[in-house]
């Protein structure tokens, strides 16, 4: 009986006829106190008062039913009010009641994916709602954001096709699946387009610039190791890096050195090299030719030549004391030597940096373990104890402190 | 004053802020060299703050720059870069157009060109960075801006140009070929997704409901992609996609094959593959809202051919089937039944309107502009305007149904 008085009120709320249901209700008022107040909550909705729709379902609560379709609005409620527990218990009651109930499913489904490891129980319930409705466009994208969330592009996948499919006149599934195709795929796109790209220029620095680019986005999709494999999907690194070789001496020397920088973090030692033998420091500015020189320490370093290195970073630092890379480099590479000189070099090197800088955590860090060496474990320990919490060389400050602190 | 001590200082600092961080900034800042004048050292406090993101106090700092050097360019050019993270544009414009006054070498232009840029005023942006260039032929900033603006207003040749160029006058610059990548990436989004799609369906065990799916999908991205990118190989990507779809529809379910049916008269026009698809399907046999569907691309296909009889018949029958989904029918129909006219006509229009819920009928401004429409037809005038009142407000600025409405409206009016 309830049903059909729900019934009949949704009805005329849907024509627009709000006084007709109002007085429909009204006629229940003391005769039926359920049907009441769930129709005084049916009213709030469309006069868009959401707490007094919670408020009039609270007091049909108060006064119980099995009903399902009422039991589900009180679900409903509680949902809103941020009490998910009774929210599923109502709907969970409901649905026992009535199985075939969408509404309730997709109620549960959504109460439960708002909840932190309860993605398989949500879609579990929109598998059921699937069950009584296999073209249900809202339970299979609600399906497809549970699967997206857990990584399952292939399930989210299959659950957007059933969506689009099921109603094609809705654009999200198609924008959705597009966007996600775009974020996995984008390297492929980018790469060919550079290369379609490529065709139409012939001056070198714009080729220059996209065949960096090339190894870029290789190295971005793939890993560095996978983007300079030779059966690598993302185009030919061996080739590009034949031609980058090649153009690189009509560029200036500060793009020589940055082509030269990527070689060095492809390991491509030879290729690094090769292009800064290229470059005549004399010519170059200070900062330019500083930069220069800490490559070749780099390289060096790498080829583990660390007296060469050593005297690269040097270099660097003479004609440029706010090279503080090529200092801390250097420091470290003398704090691996044995004997005095190397301590005397290091604490030489260290007072080119200007003052106020040398309290940089990097430099800071090579000047204790310096102390360290020298005897000084108290000015050692100071140093080590005022970094130790310091983001980027805390773990190193405090293994060297434990070590102070041993001696 | 002494600009270009000012320069190398921040120069120093910014260098510094790329190499350690905001500690070896402020390390620089909190201990200035003994030569480094009170303009500097203020400035240099103030981009301090920002690197350190506190809007309030880069404000604070910059306006204190300014009081001690009301004359001095980079002190009004860093002014103006902290109205603009506090939000105020105008006042950011302003102040940047005035260290231009006092100062016209690339460096302002550059500030003036940012502010423009951030604010999507492209042209004027573009103009700016030219004049930094002009300037100063070695300008990062102007060339990076120009290739920025070049590229957002369609022309991709000359961005890559300055980008290229951009890149040479500070290779080790991250952000250059970042904002490339940036750029390939967003320009190549219909390559992106032909690729996956083609890498996907490529794997085993693709499901055929996912797998026609895809090859839908790719039929609407290589429609996109041939107006994006007119040189790449879109044409062929459609045509084999079309070969594929046929096969995969003769052994899909009948509401699978209407919907593809809709999606290729609605989406894409391909009448002719849109009717392939229903051909032979036993429309009776359709749930109500697929069946409602296949009416509604019957009536699209017919009115292709410009059989606006039978075109009206499916549309009529679709709103019968489905009259909440089907709203588009009730707008084609009205659409083929003004453009007719005569009583009978009118007669029919109040037919379909009746046939649609209200609630649908009030909800779709595409429908309801014709419904104001066919008000006019009838010389009903207050209930014309009452409805084009309720599209406009409803309507998005750049929405043309808003827009249609609003143009009558004003025709109204004036009459």
């Amino acid at each position: 009986m309830i049903d059909r008085f729900v019934q009949e009120v949704g009805e005329l709320l849907g024509r627009g006829d709000l006084d007709a249901a109002q007085e429909r209700v009204e006629a229940r008022r003391g005769a039926d106190p359920l049907a009441y107040h769930v129709g005084q909550a049916m009213v709030q909705v469309v006069l868009g008062n959401q707490r007094g729709y919670i408020e009039e379902l609270f007091k049909a609560e108060a006064i119980g039913t099995t009903n399902p379709k009422i039991l589900q609005m009180m679900a409903s409620a509680h949902a809103m009010t941020g009490s998910p527990d009774r929210a599923e218990a109502l709907i969970r009651q409901a649905l026992e009641q009535d199985a075939a109930m969408l509404e309730g499913w997709q109620l549960l489904a959504s109460l439960l994916s708002d909840q932190e490891g309860r993605g398989e129980e949500a879609a579990a319930a929109y598998e059921a709602m699937l069950g009584h409705a296999p073209r249900h466009y809202p339970a299979h994208m609600g399906l497809a954001s549970l699967r997206g969330a857990s990584g399952d592009l292939t399930g989210a996948l299959d659950a957007l096709a059933m969506a689009a499919l099921s109603k094609p006149e809705e654009a999200t599934p198609w924008r959705e699946t597009i966007a996600m195709l775009v974020e996995s795929g984008w390297g492929f796109g980018a790469m060919a387009l550079v290369n379609i790209t490529r065709d139409g220029f012939h001056e070198d620095d714009v080729n220059v610039f996209l065949d960096l680019l090339k190894l870029d986005i290789a190295v971005q999709m793939l890993g560095r190791g996978m983007a300079m494999h030779p059966d690598a999907p993302m185009g030919d690194w061996a080739g590009t890096t034949a031609e980058l070789m090649q153009r690189a001496e009509a560029m200036n020397a500060q793009v020589r050195n940055h082509i030269a920088l990527t070689f060095l973090s492809g390991g491509q030692l030879d290729e690094a090299r090769a292009v800064l033998g290229t470059i005549d420091d004399d010519d170059e500015e200070t900062e330019v030719a500083a930069e220069t020189f800490y490559l070749r320490g780099l390289v060096a370093s790498r080829a583990g030549d660390e007296a060469e290195a050593l005297e690269h970073y040097s270099e660097a630092l003479d004609l440029d004391p706010l090279r503080l890379d090529a200092a801390v480099n250097a420091a470290t590479l003398l704090l691996k030597q044995d004997g005095e000189e190397a301590l005397e070099e290091l604490e030489g090197l260290l007072s080119q940096v200007p003052a106020p800088l040398r309290g940089w955590a990097p430099l800071r860090i090579n000047e204790g373990m310096m102390l360290k060496r020298q005897g000084d474990l108290e000015a050692a320990r100071a140093i080590f104890t005022e970094l130790k919490d310091h983001p980027d060389v805390g773990e190193f400050a405090t293994e060297a402190l434990e070590s102070v602190t041993l001696h | 004053m002494d600009i270009k001590a000012t320069d190398d200082y921040l120069g120093r600092l910014a260098r510094l802020n790329a190499m350690g961080g905001k500690e070896l900034a402020r390390a620089f800042v909190n201990h200035p060299d003994d030569g480094v004048d009170a303009a500097s050292q203020l400035l240099g406090q103030a981009l301090l703050s920002s690197m350190e993101g506190d809007v309030p106090t880069f404000l604070q700092r910059a306006e204190g720059a300014r009081d001690a050097a009301p004359d001095h360019p980079r002190a009004l050019a860093t002014l103006a870069t902290a109205l603009a993270a506090a939000e105020r544009p105008a006042e950011a414009i302003q102040s940047a157009q005035a260290a231009i006054l006092s100062d016209s070498t690339a460096r302002s232009w550059e500030v003036l060109g940012t502010l423009f840029l951030d604010q999507g005023n492209l042209e004027q942006a573009e103009d700016a960075f030219r004049s930094a260039l002009e300037r100063d032929e070695g300008s990062f900033l102007g060339a990076r801006g120009v290739a920025v603006a070049r590229w957002r207003r369609g022309d991709q040749a000359t961005a890559l140009r300055y980008l290229a160029k951009a890149y040479t006058i500070v290779p080790r610059s991250p952000d250059i070929l970042q904002l490339a990548i940036q750029m390939y990436s967003e320009a190549s989004w219909t390559i992106s997704s032909l690729s996956m799609i083609g890498f996907i369906r490529g794997q085993d065990g693709v499901a055929p409901t996912t797998d026609l799916f895809l090859n839908l999908t790719r039929l609407r991205v290589s429609a996109q992609a041939q107006e994006e990118i007119p040189w790449g190989s879109a044409p062929e990507e459609q045509s084999e996609a079309l070969g594929e779809l046929a096969v995969q529809l003769s052994g899909a379910p009948p509401w699978q094959r209407v919907s593809a049916a809709y999606v290729m008269t609605d989406e894409l026009s391909l009448h002719e593959q849109a009717q392939a698809c229903l051909d032979g399907l036993d429309l009776a046999a359709l749930e109500d809202d697929v069946r409602a569907r296949a009416h509604y691309v019957h009536g699209l296909i017919a009115a292709e051919s410009d059989d606006v009889d039978a075109a009206l018949e499916h549309y009529t029958a679709a709103i019968q089937l489905d009259p909440e989904t089907r709203w588009d029918a009730a707008c084609n129909a009205l659409q083929h039944l003004l453009e007719r006219g005569g009583e009978a006509s009118y007669a029919s229009i109040v037919r379909i309107l009746k046939m649609v819920p209200e609630r649908t009928r009030l909800t779709h401004l595409p429908l309801m502009l014709n419904e104001a429409v066919y008000h006019l037809h009838v010389g009903d005038v207050p209930g014309a305007t009452s409805m084009l009142q309720n599209i406009i407000s409803r309507a998005d600025a750049s929405d043309p149904v808003g827009q249609r409405a609003a143009s009558i409206l004003a025709e109204l009016e004036g009459n």
